[in-house]
């Protein structure tokens, strides 16, 4: 080979390669900064807006219509809930299957066919949108596919008390304990002992007036009837503020007083229109920002309010009428279980187990891989049965990886709104009393205030972004504290 | 010939005996209740596809009963070639998937133009170039990034990037029709943001941007482990040849390790595709009007709605359960989850059959 032969293809000099790679190098650097730069920008934003709003009473207050006033307690409390339901459910299946696909590999052909076939099934399961898991919890958990939605019998329920329900003129209820849903009603009248609460104290001073004298009066349906015109008048206005049809309503003071001076005039109000006017702007300025299914409560509130403006102008605060007939309900205990489990805190945390379930099996299933084949060795050689192997011998080792990655998969259920949007409710203002009932989440209740138009609301949803933030920063300070712990190698 | 001692031919074993047959019982149980465990994914599975096909297949023979009075059904093939999608509002109610996945295809393409690239670069950087003590402040940056839950991205989007693409720090007097300034009512003058690039308030950009960084970190690291998997030896052949540390990167680690990467983007492509809680707080909720302006799907600047955002208002509005509306929403769901899992398992054959093995 001839010394001074030159390669056959141009290269380009080393100096043009050399700044190629101090751009690249430089371009690296730029990109890997990006990541960090967004991370403070995004914390800057969230604790610029939410630290003021941040206190004792943020985490301590219910909901409210009020951004200065609402509180992070339901949700939290409903976060906490959920995630214990969904740990307990979650956990156990999930490792049970980690256990059953690295440790019972089957040798025949068709189970190892099938043994293949779960593991692709839970990858892909890890990549099924988790919105698509709110739609089979709705229907699986919530609906129970509906196999109980019989016409006859009621579904199946333990821990429920019943009681009949009156209520007087001025929408007071009063309750009579009975045996069950099927006892027959007493219509109310003097001498029926009736409670204030569920299980609470009896209630003297109600009065008692015949059907005939409250028909000179007007009963409350009534009333609400007539006002019926006043509110399609005011419905029709709030639909020119609105910016798209389905958009929130945007009331303001001015807004509001002028809706209802012209719509005053198409009621049938008999009480004082200075104060029926008051009211009605204030239940008016509720409506701001609102829309879809709490747009309709707010306004019914209205209805009700002007009713009981009604009632207490025609003098009939407390009175109800002989011969009323009760409702059914039923107070629930605190271990009220009904099937199917209904839109509750049941649902909605089975719900979050579809989601978080195949991410811990992947964890367990490489945290049980990482424990070397021969200790398992060891046990059988001793004797010990496949399954001795495992609990005594692989788990524990595998335990830390385990408890890392449930506690990685609960911080991401803890975090996830899509899936229970349609189990739970966006707006709550009690606490769940048992687990079947209604619930609001930490991440549904800041998706609700961050989409509402005022900014006052922005600043609340960041304050519960930095709660939010606190608890999944606790919970991968302790998995990465287990990790750095039980540091081994085999 | 030695005979063991008697004390040790008759001696029981220290612990508990048990017979064998009790034993293999206990084995038996405890691998039913395992069965049991891993038999559950699958009734998962099962239950989805048959929930969706069953409600689908019901949405399809739904009849609704138009202006006119005329009853129709929405055809499987109005649904898959249709470009007006127009559930709620009209008299006449349009059932066309195009422009809702058109929508989902904005927020994933600006996502992805945004995640991949970045995502990319970051994890050559970690795999090939980076000192340790940058990779220890990098990964974890990643790795909180990745923890942050998806609502709080859209919470960013609302706040931070919309405000952004629209200058409201560049506030300019509102001029009314007559071309003078607004006054308000204590006769100051109005402002409003400039807004030159005339960015709605709800907007595909804004919603893809916060898309993109969620995928960020899912980009980055698992494109890292893929390059972190291609062998020393074959780097060190080419800075044996004379390579610099970029064209060893570019031309000899990054085409080894592309199975892994193109499976990675493929993995983050349907993580956009599914993200629901930023584009129901920033994208908006307008479908795309494709069948009256087609080069609407060019514009960023306007809102739109995607796949899952159209979910999100039907299960939280006041729909009729049972309605044709409302049952359209599982058929949504049926096609994203069809995307979706059509991505992921293309992934992992991509991951599989082009698997270079090294050893």
């Amino acid at each position: 080979m001839p010394a001074d032969s030159n390669p056959q293809y141009e290269t380009s000099s080393v100096k043009a390669r050399m700044a190629k790679n101090r751009m690249f190098l430089t371009l690296c650097l730029v990109a890997a900064s990006a990541a960090i730069l967004i991370l403070i920008i995004l914390l800057w934003t969230i604790f610029s807006q939410g630290l003021g709003r941040l206190s004792l009473d943020f985490l301590s207050s219910l909901g409210s219509k009020d951004a200065e006033k609402a509180g992070l307690l339901p949700p939290l409390v409903g976060s906490i809930f959920l995630l214990m339901i969904c740990g307990l459910t979650a956990i156990p299946l999930g490792v049970g299957t980690a256990i059953l696909l690295e440790e019972f590999r089957p040798k025949q052909k068709a189970l190892a066919t099938l043994h293949g076939f779960v593991q692709t099934n839970i990858t892909n399961l890890a990549g099924v949108p988790s919105i698509v898991y709110g739609i089979l919890g709705l229907t699986a958990f919530a609906q129970f596919f509906g196999v109980f939605n019989n016409e006859a019998g009621r579904p199946f329920a333990i821990g429920q008390t019943w009681y009949h329900q009156y209520v007087d003129l001025s929408q007071q209820s009063y309750f009579l304990p009975v045996a069950g849903p099927d006892a027959t009603p007493e219509p109310a009248g003097p001498g029926l002992t009736l409670f204030t609460v569920p299980g609470g104290e009896t209630v003297a001073d109600i009065e008692y007036r015949p059907a005939s004298d409250a028909q000179l009066l007007q009963v409350r349906t009534d009333i609400e009837l007539a006002n019926f015109d006043l509110f399609l008048k005011i419905d029709e206005l709030l639909r020119e503020t609105r910016t798209t049809r389905r958009g929130p309503v945007n009331v303001d003071q001015a807004k509001a007083e002028e809706i209802a001076a012209t719509s005053l005039a198409f009621g049938d109000l008999k009480s004082d229109p200075e104060v029926a006017q008051e009211v009605l702007v204030s239940g008016l300025l509720a409506l701001d920002g609102l829309r879809g299914r709490e747009y309709r409560n707010a306004k019914s509130q209205i209805t009700s309010d002007l009713a009981d403006l009604e009632i207490a102008y025609a003098g009939l605060d407390g009175v109800m009428l002989v011969g009323t007939e009760p409702l059914v309900v039923a107070h629930n205990a605190w271990y009220h279980i009904s099937l199917p489990f209904g839109r509750g805190l049941m649902a909605g945390g089975l719900t979050l187990m579809l989601v978080i379930l195949p991410i811990i099996i992947i964890a367990s299933q490489e945290a049980l891989r990482a424990v070397p084949q021969t200790m398992r060795q060891g046990c059988l050689a001793l004797g010990g049965t496949k399954w001795q192997a495992v609990q005594q011998v692989a788990l524990p080792a595998a335990i830390p990886g385990i408890c890392t990655g449930a506690i990685l998969a609960m911080s991401r259920a803890i975090g996830e709104a899509a899936p229970i949007l349609l189990i739970g409710a966006v707006f709550i203002s009690f606490l769940p009393s048992n687990l079947m009932d209604g619930f609001s989440a930490m991440p549904l209740q800041i998706f609700n205030w961050s989409s509402r138009p005022q900014a006052e609301f922005k600043e609340t949803a960041a304050a519960g972004i930095i709660v939010l933030l606190a608890v999944l920063l606790t919970f991968n300070g302790i998995a990465v504290w287990i990790r750095h712990k039980s540091q081994k190698n085999y | 010939m030695t005979t063991l001692p008697a004390s040790i031919i008759n001696a029981t074993p220290a612990g508990r005996p048990r017979s064998i047959a009790a034993r293999n019982f206990k084995e038996r149980i405890i691998l039913g209740l395992l069965i049991f465990c891993g038999l559950f994914t699958v009734v998962t599975t099962i239950s989805i596809i048959g929930i969706l096909a069953m409600e689908s297949y019901k949405f399809f023979t739904e009849v609704s009963v138009t202006a006119q009075g005329d009853e129709v059904t929405v055809t499987f093939w109005e649904f898959i070639t249709g470009l007006e999608w127009n559930p709620l509002l009209g008299a006449e109610k349009h059932f066309g998937i195009w422009p809702l996945i058109a929508g989902t295809m904005m927020v994933s393409v600006i996502a992805m133009a945004f995640a991949l690239p970045l995502g990319l670069i970051t994890a050559i950087w970690l795999s090939e170039f980076a000192p340790t003590r940058a990779r220890n402040v990098i990964k974890p940056v990643l790795e909180i990034l990745a923890g942050i839950p998806t609502v709080v991205f859209g919470f960013f989007a609302l706040t931070f990037i919309t405000p952004l693409l629209r200058f409201e720090w560049w506030q300019r007097p509102a001029l009314g029709e007559d071309g003078l300034p607004i006054l308000d009512s204590a006769g100051n003058v109005v402002t409003v943001a400039a807004n030159p690039l005339n960015f709605g308030s709800y907007n595909a950009m804004a919603a893809g941007l916060a898309v993109g960084i969620m995928c960020l970190p899912i980009v980055t690291s698992l494109s890292e482990d893929a390059l972190r998997a291609v062998p020393r030896s074959l780097k060190e052949g080419a800075y044996g040849l004379g390579c610099s540390r970029f064209e060893a990167s570019i031309k000899v680690v990054v085409p080894s390790a592309l199975s892994g990467i193109i499976a990675a983007f493929l993995l983050a492509i349907a993580r956009a595709v599914g993200e629901t809680m930023i584009v129901a707080l920033a994208a908006g909720a307008a479908p795309l009007p494709l069948h009256s302006d087609p080069t609407a799907v060019l514009d960023p600047r306007n809102q739109i709605q995607p796949m899952t955002g159209y979910m999100v208002q039907i299960f939280l509005g006041d729909v009729e359960h049972g309605g044709v509306e409302y049952l359209s929403c599982y058929t949504v769901a049926a096609t994203l989850f069809v995307i979706t899992l059509g991505l992921t398992i293309l992934g992992g054959i991509i991951r599989k059959r082009f698997r270079q093995a090294y050893e």
